[in-house]
Parts: structure tokens; sequence; C-alpha cells
């Protein structure tokens, strides 16, 4: 399960992070510049140490790019670097890189950490194995190595596993692919071969390819019905096992034969 | 028929603090033939302009009036229509911020019929201070408005700023000297060793602090 198998590379580059010192021998252009059009205008305010770009603002510095209405980028005025630590884009915000999209209405990105929070509403980056959204927000804490879908989050895969719940949040490994899920709240899980599983709470381990699911438990394989307060789904194999509750909870299910 | 212009015989390095001797003085012995605004008030008002001018990025406070001017001329002329002319002007100084400045003009005409309206002939100049370093100016012409406390320079503008080693070029630019501001309509661009903008105008406030460079802008940035 590989949605963010490059998310670290989103931001790598910290984006209009450069200094505004310059010197008499002239700018000489290169590959890692970072470059920023407006149609509108573009404010360099040293007071405050910003430089705002508005009116389809896009910055880019090689494959990576951000569209937004509104592009703010803010530096430490007091240093003699001017270095981005910041970045705010509002408005019809857009953002890629070699291999992912993203939109939202607005996003932050913290140079200092590389993480950012692309917020919504239907906030969603697409990467080459699937899409994820979420209402309110996607957060990326870069050096956490973990990811945080706010609000009636979903990942959709290409090999057609859904994953959907309230909250969820991913667990990268060193080379951003996910180790690990924990979603809360009104959690489904969809397969493609239409089996469902509803439950409070899912732990999905990427090494093992099972997950867990907790609390109201349903899963829906065909008319097959199980329900209890915990299940274990075997992404591999296919099988669905209801389990019995450290509270001793009971199991039910129905079993529906082939029609004659 | 007119008059011929009465020419000055030519004056060098005519170095007149205004600690020795008050500005109506000053004016009275340089160009006693002159009667439209005070000379010596007239170069204060250009020098703080353009100082005015050149501090715009990121320069502090320079429009209090300046002193210790000392000028120096090759030839100053009345014309026919009254106009006084000066060739090979230089007006050096320090602010009353501290600020020094060298202003000189290929010629200086100020008009008899514009009262307070100077015009410089290939200005080039430069202000300076410990804090913020150097700032040269130079364009191809510049007009002052003195009652407007505005300066208008045209052809070649050139602002080079020492400290932040930026580049400020345009056709035209305006330095709002009361308001503190600088702005033009004409294509700009702003370069430097680790940047290089352009846009289709600027308006530069709070002494060059603000910077809004206007219209379709491209700003290319080094990475460190």
């Amino acid at each position: 399960m590989t949605v963010f198998p490059n998310l670290r590379s989103y931001f790598t580059m910290p984006i209009l992070a450069a200094a505004m010192l310059a010197s008499a021998m002239g700018y000489t252009a290169n590959a890692a510049d970072m470059i920023v059009n407006a149609d509108t205008s573009l404010e360099w305010n040293q007071k405050e140490g910003f430089y705002q770009a508005l009116g389809n603002a896009h910055a880019y510095q090689g494959e990576q790019e951000i569209f937004a209405d509104d592009l703010k980028a803010f530096y430490n005025s007091s240093a003699s670097a001017r270095d981005i630590t910041e970045i705010h884009a509002n408005g019809n915000v857009r953002f890629a890189d070699a291999a992912h999209t993203g939109s939202g209405s607005s996003l932050i990105y913290q140079s200092g950490t590389g993480a950012y929070r692309l917020i919504g509403p239907n906030a969603r980056i697409d990467g080459p194995d699937g899409k994820a959204t979420a209402r309110k927000e996607i957060e990326f804490l870069r050096q956490e190595g973990q990811v945080f879908l706010r609000d009636k989050a979903e990942i959709k895969l290409k090999d057609g596993r859904q994953l959907k719940g309230n909250n969820l949040q991913l667990f990268l490994d060193t080379q951003s692919n996910i180790e690990r899920i924990e979603a809360r709240g009104e959690v489904q899980v969809s397969q493609a071969s239409g089996s469902t599983a509803t439950a409070d709470r899912l732990d999905y381990d990427r090494l093992s390819d099972k997950a867990i699911l907790l609390g109201n438990v349903t899963v829906i394989d065909g008319s097959n019905y199980l329900s209890g307060d915990k299940a274990e789904i075997d992404f591999k194999t296919g099988i669905s096992k209801m389990l019995s509750a450290e509270t001793g909870g009971r199991v039910s299910g129905r079993f529906t034969g082939p029609k004659q | 028929m007119q008059d011929p212009p009465v020419t000055q015989p030519p004056k060098r390095s005519i170095f007149t603090p205004q600690a020795e001797m008050p500005p109506q003085d000053i004016a009275e012995q340089a160009w006693p033939r002159h009667k439209g605004l005070p000379v010596s008030l007239s170069l204060v008002l250009l020098a703080t302009a353009i100082g005015i001018g050149g501090a715009i990025i990121g320069w502090t406070s320079f429009f209090q009036q300046s002193d210790n001017i000392e000028i120096s001329l090759e030839s100053v002329s009345t014309q026919p229509a009254g106009n006084l002319e000066m060739t090979g002007a230089r007006y050096s100084g320090t602010t009353d911020n501290g600020m020094k400045f060298l202003i000189s003009a290929e010629r200086a005409v100020e008009s008899a019929s514009q009262k307070g309206l100077i015009r410089l002939f290939g200005p080039d100049g430069f202000v300076s201070s410990d804090k913020d370093g150097r700032t040269n100016l130079s364009s191809n012409e510049a007009v002052y408005h003195a009652d407007k406390r505005r300066l208008d320079l045209y052809g070649a503008v050139n602002i080079f700023q020492s400290k932040q080693q930026l580049t400020l070029t345009s056709e035209e630019m305006t330095a709002l000297i009361g308001k503190g501001e600088l702005l033009t309509k004409t294509p700009v661009t702003l370069t430097g060793q680790n940047i290089f903008l352009t846009a289709q105008g600027m308006h530069a406030t709070e002494n060059g602090e603000v910077i809004l460079f206007t219209g379709k802008s491209r700003i290319e940035l080094k990475q460190n």
C-alpha cells in the first residue's frame, strides 16, 4: 500500500527558500532556482519579512510546483540569508511533483521541518497507487513520518481497496511507504471483491497485510454477514475472522448458501 | 531683441559650509542676479530628492532637510527666458540624519517660469550611511518639483544598493519625497546575485521597506 510512496519528497526543497541578498555580479539562473510568477502583483515586505504573490500565483522548482490564488512566503528578516521559514498558499491550491498531485483550499508549509497542512474542504492527494482525501485537512509531519487525514477521511487504492474513517493516521517508513494505519470513527473497509467491513476503529499493518477491527464490527461478504467486537482481515488471503473480544463478547453470523 | 545669456566665470570647488554663512548669503554671493527660488534652498531640496531616489531600497528616513552642502560648479548662466543653467554641478554634504551624499549632473536648469522646478541632465550620485551602506543612482534626466516634493527620473534609471547588492532599473521612476515612496508604471527589473525579478511596475513605500511589484511579475530565487 503505497499511497504516499514519495511523500517526503513533496517539498524537499525549501520553497521560496532563497536569500534576497544579491551581488553586483548579477544573477545567473540555474535549474535549482525557485521561480515564482504572479499575474497581479508580487510584494516584498522587508518589515514583516515576507514575499507575497497574488493572482494565479505559481511557484516551482524543478518538477515541484504550487499553484494558488495567493502565495505568501515568510522569512526571518533578522537573518542575512532570509531563508524561507513558512509558506501559506490560499485559494484553489494545487501542488505537484514528479509523482503526486494535491489540492485544497489552502496549504501551510514549514520549511524547517518539511511539514505541511493541506486544508480543505476536500483536501486531496493523488499518488501512483491511489488517492487520499479528507474533508478538513491532510497534515504531513515529515520528521515524524506521519500523515493525518482529518474528518471524513478516505484512502482509495488502485487495487480496489478503500478505507474510510472519521480520522486516519498513517505511519510511514523511511521510504515514505505506509507501515501502519490507524483509523478512528465510523471505519469502513471495502475490497475489490465487494466485501466490506465496518468498525469503530481499525489498525492496519503493512508487513503482514492484515487489519484488526475493533468495536461494533461487521463483516459483509456477499450474502454472508458477521458481527462482533473484534475481527481480523487478511488481505493476502482474503479471509476474514471474527474474534471474541477480551471482554468475552459474543460473535454472531449469518451464512447464506448458494441458491439451488 | 533678447539679452544674450549672462555667464558667470567658471567656479570650481566653491565650498560654502552653512556653518560659516547663512543660506541666503550663499545664494546672493553665488548667483546675485537670480530672482527665483533661493538657489541654496533649491539645491537643498534637490539633493534631498535625489537622495530619496537612491535611498528607497531598504533605506530609512532621508526626508529631513539637508545641511552642510558643498557645491561645485563648472559654470552658471542665466538664459534669455530667465532660466538658471548650471554645468558640472556637484552637490555633496551630510544630511541631518547623518547620510552622506554626492549628486552630480552634467547640466542643471532651474525654470524661471515654473518656480521650484529643476531639470537635471545626466544626474548621477549616491547617498550613504554606516547603517545602510551606499546607494548609487543615475538616469538620463531628472526633474525635481519642489512644490510637490517630487523627483521624476527619466531614461535608463539605475539604482544600485551596495548593502544588499541589488540593482533596480526602469525607464522611469518617481520619488515622492514627502511620502517616502518610489513608484513607476514602466517595466522594472531587480537584479542581484541571488535574485532576478521583473514586473510591469513598482510602488515602494515606507522608505523602501515594502515594495509592491505590480502587473505580471516573476521572481527567480537562488536556493541556499
